[in-house]
């Protein structure tokens, strides 16, 4: 039998019906535009989530010191770093920035009167052991050494300090050379590049300008209270934290520990208002899908209620149950791709209208694909139950009608 | 007449129960999802002030050097120490601010018990009559405790039900940054959103805890951070958090002006003081003043997150496609009808009452959507009220806003249907009676 001879009928039945096919069509194209696009946002922020930071997060914690009125002496930087170091557990600590705690967005220059500004760089600012606290991947030179770190406290905008940048604004900085040994300016250090590391990101936004980073080191003595840095043996800061906090509290009895957490969990929790958005998209999401499920169901157990003679006729004249199922699922099928195709050219308009007014990224077209997909698989899972009633439909009903 | 078309739609939904509840559900979550989506953003785009927001202006004027690589040409949104004095000083007839944030360690005056970090507001005199904070007990602190650096204190109702379990504490002591201070005053919960008056650490969240005087605060013997700064310039105070350092913009300043007259003349006021001060050297640039209120000021800075808007028209994308599939379902619904429609056409209805019966019957079946939408409504707002989002918590619905989802569900409804009632209202008796 020709396969296409099955088709006829149901050309001929939908020409009947076209205003209720166009509307069809149109929602189908409209929900998979809808629901592509929003996948796309969700499936995005997720995957910023996840985005490295340059630190091992999770071995990496933030313990933030303030010191009230007179109980500064105690409170110095070298005393703290000595405690922390007693703590079992703790391989390295120190004092400064982390991603996305700290850093500043600097304008740097190229000289040191500071007028040829060539780039803006998260500036991580840390004390001694800073490099190693944070893990930081080394891809060539070296870490800051003990011998080359200048005192912050007798250091002026001309002191030269050690620094290390990432791969990234190397290459931009330094296209056709060696960035190693050059020196750059922020308002208030003179940076030399001793090291250059891969990925360090100041924030997490998708940017590629997170990644344009220059890490530096200083030796602090004395300073009033800020975020110490501790880094644990892989997976113990659920242990180290605790004890270190303890041991911060003791040896500065005035103070107050404001912030303790690991970086991850400092991440996770400013990822919060992100997750949530993404659930209140999903539920949209789902939400959408429903209605027009509900939709496609609705209009298709119409057509079966208003064909039913037809159908006891065609039952009469030999037709198979199956032949009537798939009658009803090949008719799905055309109207959904006839949605689908309208769908592809909305689901890309709608996201040039996102990109316009809203700042979101294209669209890869995975999403066009993936956005068909899911439409032929509603429509085929709304059109089921009504399909298989009308394949209930018994061959008297022709006879009972004439 | 309008009664036997209720009586007919009644039927209708009697006689397509299955279909007539779909399209009761579509509409429901469709108003549900849009109605919900669109009072969070009236609730961040709203008015936080509404009964004065005219009348209280942001004043901006613009210290930068002249060549400032990257700058933007908008003036600094914050004063620096110095401007900030002296507007403060400029224009003593005008309820005026000046503030910054911050946090205190604080503790009770009971021996040994527990610091804690609290959130604080440096503020002046004016804030309160200003912004129209309510006051539990007592009353704001004077002008001059402003002027002589008063240890004085106002608390929130929060702070007073932990400390003084809720009772009038007026007249107490505590110890913040390690003076004594006086509480003058416990304000009751008190939060307007966005927080317009200071949007540097973002515009949504939770109040301050504490209020003191601007200038006693200033001189309070530790740094624990002077707010948020933005500085310039190879500055030699850099790293040192000087807040009087010439180069950093920190302080927050606002001035009420009641009618258009005062603004004017405080614009020029702000126009002379630019070039007053570039007489003297202070200022590089020409003039360059912003005089905003609130909402100019909310939309200058663009408050309401983009993820919201864009939510927001999502949604209403979501419901219009709701509405499409009810065009779609109503057209079955009363096409499906067409012997008993022929039969009253047949026996003298008019093209008319069809048409208007249909109408009626989408209607309805649009209010019962809202109906039916309204607690959804409502879960959907109670779901993102315990969303960890900064701006989730103080998400309210007004009776007003419920009131137009009804009224949007029933419109919209019955405008999806007249295309369908046209439909319906074609259809020829004679045909159709041939066929019964």
């Amino acid at each position: 039998m020709n396969p296409f001879a099955s088709l006829r009928p149901i050309f001929s039945a939908l020409r009947r019906h076209k205003a209720a096919v166009t509307l069809l069509v149109l929602e189908i194209a409209l929900t998979m535009a809808v629901l592509g696009n929003l996948l796309f946002i969700v499936h995005g922020s997720a995957v910023l989530q996840r985005e490295s930071t340059g630190v091992p997060a999770n071995d990496v914690a933030v313990i933030q010191s303030m010191v009230i009125g007179d109980a500064k002496h105690a409170n110095t930087v070298k005393n703290n770093l000595a405690v922390l170091r007693t703590v079992p557990g703790v391989l390295a600590s120190s004092f400064g920035a982390t991603p996305m705690l700290g850093a500043r967005w600097n304008p740097i220059y190229s000289n040191a009167s500071r007028t040829r500004m060539v780039a803006h760089a998260f500036v991580f600012s840390g004390a001694q052991d800073y490099s190693q606290t944070l893990s930081v991947h080394l891809l060539a030179g070296h870490l800051p050494a003990a011998g080359e770190i200048p005192d912050a406290t007798t250091a002026t905008p001309n002191t030269l300090v050690p620094a290390l940048i990432t791969q990234q604004l190397a290459h931009r900085l330094f296209p056709d050379r060696n960035a190693l040994g050059s020196v750059l300016y922020d308002g208030n250090h003179s940076m030399r590049i001793v090291g250059i590391v891969g990925t360090l990101r100041g924030a997490i936004t998708g940017r590629s300008s997170d990644n344009d980073s220059i890490l530096i080191e200083q030796r602090y003595d004395v300073i009033e209270g800020g975020l110490y840095l501790i880094r644990s043996r892989s997976g113990q800061m659920a242990h180290v934290l605790p004890l270190a906090m303890k041991a911060m509290q003791k040896a500065n009895p005035g103070n107050v520990v404001g912030q303790t957490s690991s970086l991850q969990a400092f991440i996770t929790h400013a990822f919060a208002g992100s997750r949530a958005i993404n659930r209140i998209l999903m539920a949209i999401t789902a939400i959408l899908l429903i209605v027009t499920a509900l939709g496609v169901s609705g209009l298709a157990s119409f057509w079966v209620q208003q064909r039913t003679r037809h159908i006891g006729t065609r039952r009469a004249l030999g037709a198979t149950r199956g032949a009537i199922l798939r009658h009803f699922q090949a008719e799905n099928l055309i109207i959904v791709s006839m949605g689908v195709a309208l769908g592809a050219a909305l689901t890309i308009g709608l996201n040039v209208l996102l990109m316009q007014h809203f700042a979101q990224p294209r669209l890869p077209l995975q999403y066009v694909a993936f956005g068909a997909l899911a439409m032929w698989l509603l429509g085929q899972l709304a059109v089921l139950g009504p399909a298989l009633r009308a394949a209930r439909v018994p061959p008297t009903t022709a006879m009972r009608a004439a | 007449m309008l009664s036997y078309a209720f009586t007919l739609a009644l039927r209708g939904f009697r006689r397509n129960r299955v279909l007539t509840a779909l399209m009761v559900l579509a509409v429901a979550l469709g108003i549900g999802v849009a109605m919900s989506m669109f009072t969070v953003l009236h609730n961040l785009a709203g008015n936080p002030l509404p009964q004065r927001g005219d009348e209280v202006f942001h004043p901006q004027v613009d210290p930068r050097p002249a060549d400032l690589p990257g700058a933007r040409r908008a003036p600094p949104d914050n004063l620096t120490y110095i401007d900030a004095l002296n507007l403060y000083h400029l224009d003593q007839a005008r309820q005026r601010a000046l503030m910054s944030a911050n946090w205190l360690p604080l503790r009770s005056t009971v021996a040994g018990s527990p610091l804690r970090m609290e959130t604080t507001r440096a503020t002046t005199r004016g804030f309160f009559p200003m912004f129209d904070v309510p006051f539990q007990y007592g009353a704001p602190w004077s002008e001059q405790d402003d002027t002589r650096r008063a240890q004085v204190v106002v608390i929130s109702q929060m702070l007073n039900d932990t400390l003084f379990g809720g009772a009038d504490s007026v007249g107490r002591e505590l110890i913040i940054a390690t003076k004594l201070f006086r509480i003058v005053g416990v304000i009751k919960p008190w939060n307007p959103q966005p927080h317009f008056w200071d949007l540097d650490d973002g515009a949504y969240g939770a109040a301050a805890q504490i209020y003191l005087p601007f200038f006693t605060w200033l001189h309070l013997p530790a740094d624990f951070g002077w707010g948020p700064m933005d500085c310039w310039g190879d500055n030699p105070g850099a790293g040192t958090h000087n807040p009087k350092a010439a180069q950093c913009t920190w302080a927050q300043y606002w001035v009420q002006l009641n009618t258009p007259v005062q603004v004017r003349t405080y614009r020029d006021l702000l126009l002379r003081y630019s070039q007053q001060q570039h007489a003297l050297g202070r200022f590089q640039r020409a003039p360059n003043v912003r005089l905003d209120d609130v909402m100019q000021w909310l939309n200058y800075k663009h408050v309401v997150p983009v993820i919201v808007r864009m939510q927001t028209w999502i949604a209403f994308g979501v419901f219009v496609i709701c509405l499409l599939n009810a065009v779609g379902l109503l057209l079955a619904k009363f096409l499906r009808r067409g012997g008993e429609i022929g039969v009253r056409r047949a026996l003298g209805a008019r093209k008319r009452d069809v048409f208007a019966q249909c109408v009626i019957e989408s209607a309805l079946i649009g209010l019962l959507g809202g109906v039916v939408g309204l607690p959804l409504v409502w879960l959907g707002l109670w779901l993102i009220r315990q969303q960890p989002v900064s701006y989730a918590a103080t998400v309210q619905i007004s009776p007003l806003l419920l009131l137009y989802a009804l009224l949007l569900a029933a419109v919209a409804t019955l405008l999806a249907g007249i295309w369908p009632a046209w439909r319906a209202a074609r259809i020829a008796p004679a045909l159709v009676v041939k066929s019964l």
